[in-house]
């Protein structure tokens, strides 16, 4: 298996103390979230948002997520859609909101 | 007994004493003076407002005190002072109404978590809330200030409370701040609102303080529940236009312009949470306030929105 | 002058609230909100069960004062964690001090208690590496006028705070817990060797109770502001309370102190606290801990100064020599940092700079004229 693909699945998403973590969501699909471990409050992308909320019950290889988001990727190949996802998931790691562990 | 009640000597009096404990509903400020000038602006702009008596539970005390320059060709200054404690620089004596003004507002945004204290205008009508955030340059008091001659209540132009409970906002119903070019549109606009003298060169340019209106005043303990959220833009020219606004930015706006949100916590997003729940979100560009009565009128009606 | 002062009343026997009128209410929370104990008072009256019973308007500004606080716990613990990420290397051992180490110990002391800033201890030798690592995270030097770079990097213990260009906070970096210029010469090294590592972090310390008891004395008992005296007192009084249950604390303390070269700061803290708190100390340590009193003369003195600059700093609690007293102190605490002509050099720049009062342009106030 190439190492990318590994990778997409080996990885696991999750969102730590996900008692600490409110969204909120309203017709446009943005969404607001609050960390109550670090006080922030953040204004997510409704893909954002999504995958936050999936992580919130659940932890996720990207390559779980992307099955799950299929209609919000629908246009695009598998690859670049992965990589959407990842690029998704770093932002939310940078803020504090989700945590990353090899499998 | 209210402000109107008293003589101008008595209330000079009283202000120099700090007898003066004004009932700000739902707040008691004890107001201390030596400046002959706020007691002639306070009797033209709280004529309606209630006193308490002198040994009641007042939850601020201020005092607005006149300095000499050092050297004696400089211009008298006033100093606002909270519970004793200088606050802020000092300003020129004729801005003296204005700096109690900005104090008193000062007072309650750092000092009333048991609300979420968000800056913005709140009139009402029909029992209903239009909340108007407070972005600089906005227009909020304008807009506010005209509303209010035209059917609506006024509870505030500045700071909206939220009580996080009950999901219903208070004001004091102050006086409303217009700066510059609106103070003659609302003159022209209402002729027959009470306004203090215009003073220039303040930090904002030319202020002055607009009497709030008697109906609004007597309602001041009824809450009111948010209906809209409209954030205003003024455009030169530009046909009145109210379009949706995302919700979830709406919301980033109120938690951004409220002063306490960030100590607050999870309890300060629920609570703008349920705010926009119960709020429907605009964007509103007008150039003409007859233009924005309208539309709120409609709002209000159910014929807009 | 013996009178105590309401505030104090109030926290010592909260069963005095019940027959307040309204006047005695509006005073009481003017005296706590500038004495930064009404967070303190609501506290304790909660855990008293008398909230219920206060009057409506008072009640208020006490549940005001007490949501200021209430999210400090948790944001002191996000703050602790992201200070612990940036030194996360190897030898990293951070000690707490002060206000950190009391919400992160989970002691009384914290309850009701704002904090401006985090106080971390570590050794003299990786204070650089420890200045670097913070700003690769995001902290960023204050105070960059070179004067001060110097004031606080060569006389006194600590590098310039720290500020964190997002969150806004602020962190305190020392090496000692007094300055290398300081008269009272203290054991710093037997300071290191006494910290107790907190459960659930690795390389996370605070120091040991008699440590820290006496870290918060020589602390009041040297700094000349004395704006939150009154504060600190009653941390010293919570601190007290709460290690009286520690194994062998009262037996440790005097002579830990002599170790230290703390005596002073002690006797002075045992002093006040039991002459204006009635703070529970047993009459034994009492008496040990007056080996620390100074020569007569200064003893009198000092008592003049403390017993009035310990109150709020507030009109209705000044009697006549408030104000000298507390010039008294603010000289003699910088006296006891300094020599005499970086003294004098010192007190002139910091009286040109502080002349200057917020403006109405200063977050907050700007947005409401």
């Amino acid at each position: 298996m190439p190492e990318r693909e590994r990778e997409h699945k080996s990885i696991q998403w999750t969102v730590p103390s996900s008692d600490s973590i409110l969204l909120r969501v309203w017709d446009d699909g943005l969404t607001v979230v609050y960390n109550d471990v670090s006080g922030d409050t953040h204004l997510l992308s409704p893909v954002a948002g999504e995958i936050l909320c999936l992580l919130k019950s659940v932890s996720h290889s990207s390559e779980s997520l992307l099955l799950e988001l299929e209609e919000a990727f629908s246009a695009q190949d598998k690859q670049s859609a992965l990589d959407a996802i990842e690029t998704v998931l770093s932002e939310l790691e940078n803020i504090n909101l989700v945590s990353s562990a090899q499998n | 007994m209210k402000i109107s009640e008293y003589s101008e000597k008595q209330l000079v009096d009283l202000l120099k004493r700090g007898h003066l404990l004004l009932s700000l509903k739902p707040f008691v400020t004890r107001v201390q003076s030596d400046i002959v000038s706020i007691a002639r602006d306070i009797a033209l702009m709280y004529g309606d407002f209630e006193t308490c008596p002198i040994d009641s539970f007042a939850d601020f005390h201020v005092s607005v005190v006149q300095e000499t320059g050092i050297l004696g060709w400089m211009k008298p200054r006033a100093r606002f002072y909270f519970d004793g404690r200088p606050s802020f620089v000092p300003l020129p004596v004729d801005q003296a109404f204005a700096m109690l003004e900005w104090g008193l507002n000062w007072c309650i945004a750092a000092h009333s978590h048991q609300y979420l204290v968000i800056h913005a205008a709140v009139v009402e009508r029909e029992g209903r809330a239009a909340i108007l955030p407070g972005a600089p340059g906005a227009g909020k008091s304008t807009l506010c200030a005209a509303l209010i001659t035209r059917g609506w209540r006024l509870l505030s132009d500045e700071l909206a409370l939220f009580d996080m409970e009950t999901s219903v906002l208070y004001g004091t119903c102050r006086p409303v701040n217009l700066k510059n070019t609106s103070i003659d549109i609302i003159k022209q606009f209402a002729p027959q609102v009470v306004m203090t003298e215009s003073v220039a060169d303040t930090t904002k340019g030319t202020i002055a303080l607009m009497r709030p209106p008697t109906g609004s005043v007597s309602m001041v303990e009824s809450p009111a529940h948010p209906a809209w959220v409209v954030l205003p833009r003024y455009l030169p020219s530009a046909p009145p236009k109210l379009e949706s606004h995302s919700r979830a930015e709406t919301f980033m706006l109120i938690a951004e312009q409220s002063f306490n949100y960030d100590i607050h916590g999870a309890n300060g997003f629920n609570a703008v949470g349920n705010l926009i729940d119960r709020s429907q979100c605009y964007e509103f560009t007008y150039s003409k306030l007859e233009d924005a009565v309208s539309v709120f009128d409609g709002l209000c009606l159910g014929r807009i929105g | 002058m013996n009178e105590r002062v309401l505030i104090v009343s109030a926290l010592t026997d909260t069963g005095i609230l019940s027959g307040l009128s309204s006047a005695e209410w509006d005073l009481l929370i003017r005296q706590g909100r500038r004495a930064n104990l009404l967070a303190r008072l609501a506290y304790q009256m909660t855990a008293d069960d008398l909230m219920n019973a206060v009057p409506e308007q008072p009640r208020l500004h006490l549940i005001s004062a007490l949501r200021m606080v209430e999210r400090q716990n948790k944001a002191m613990h996000w703050e602790v964690q992201c200070i612990l990420k940036a030194l996360g290397s190897a030898e990293a051992d951070v000690i707490l001090l002060k206000g950190a180490a009391y919400v992160m110990a989970g002691l009384p002391a914290a309850n009701g208690r704002t904090f401006s800033d985090i106080d971390i201890l570590i050794p003299k030798r990786r204070i650089a590496e420890a200045e670097s690592q913070l700003m690769l995270n995001g902290w960023q030097g204050t105070h960059h006028d070179d004067y001060d770079q110097r004031y606080y990097r060569q006389w006194m213990h600590e590098i310039p705070p720290m500020r964190h260009i997002k969150r806004g906070t602020t962190i305190d970096v020392h090496h000692a817990i007094l300055p290398e210029s300081a008269r009272l010469k203290i054991n710093t090294p037997a300071l290191f060797q006494n910290v107790v590592e907190l459960p659930g972090y690795k390389q996370l310390f605070v120091l040991s109770p008699e440590d820290m008891l006496l870290h918060s004395a020589t602390h009041l008992f040297h700094e000349g502001g004395l704006e939150n005296g009154l504060r600190d007192l009653f941390d010293l009084d919570s601190l007290f309370r709460s290690f009286s249950e520690a194994p062998g604390f009262w037996e440790k303390l005097v002579p830990r102190a002599s170790e230290l070269g703390l005596s002073r700061p002690l006797y002075y803290a045992i002093r006040f606290c039991t002459m204006m708190l009635s703070t529970p100390i047993p009459g034994e340590v009492v008496a040990e801990s007056r080996i620390g009193k100074p020569l007569a003369a200064i003893s009198i003195l000092m008592d003049f100064c403390y017993k009035r600059a310990l109150r709020p700093a507030h009109e209705s609690c000044s009697t006549a020599g408030t104000g000298l007293a507390r010039a008294c102190l603010y000289v003699r605490s910088h006296w006891m940092r300094m020599p005499f002509p970086l003294l004098v050099c010192h007190l002139v720049r910091k009286a040109i700079r502080n002349s200057a009062p917020p403006s109405w342009d200063a977050p907050l106030a700007r947005d409401l004229n």
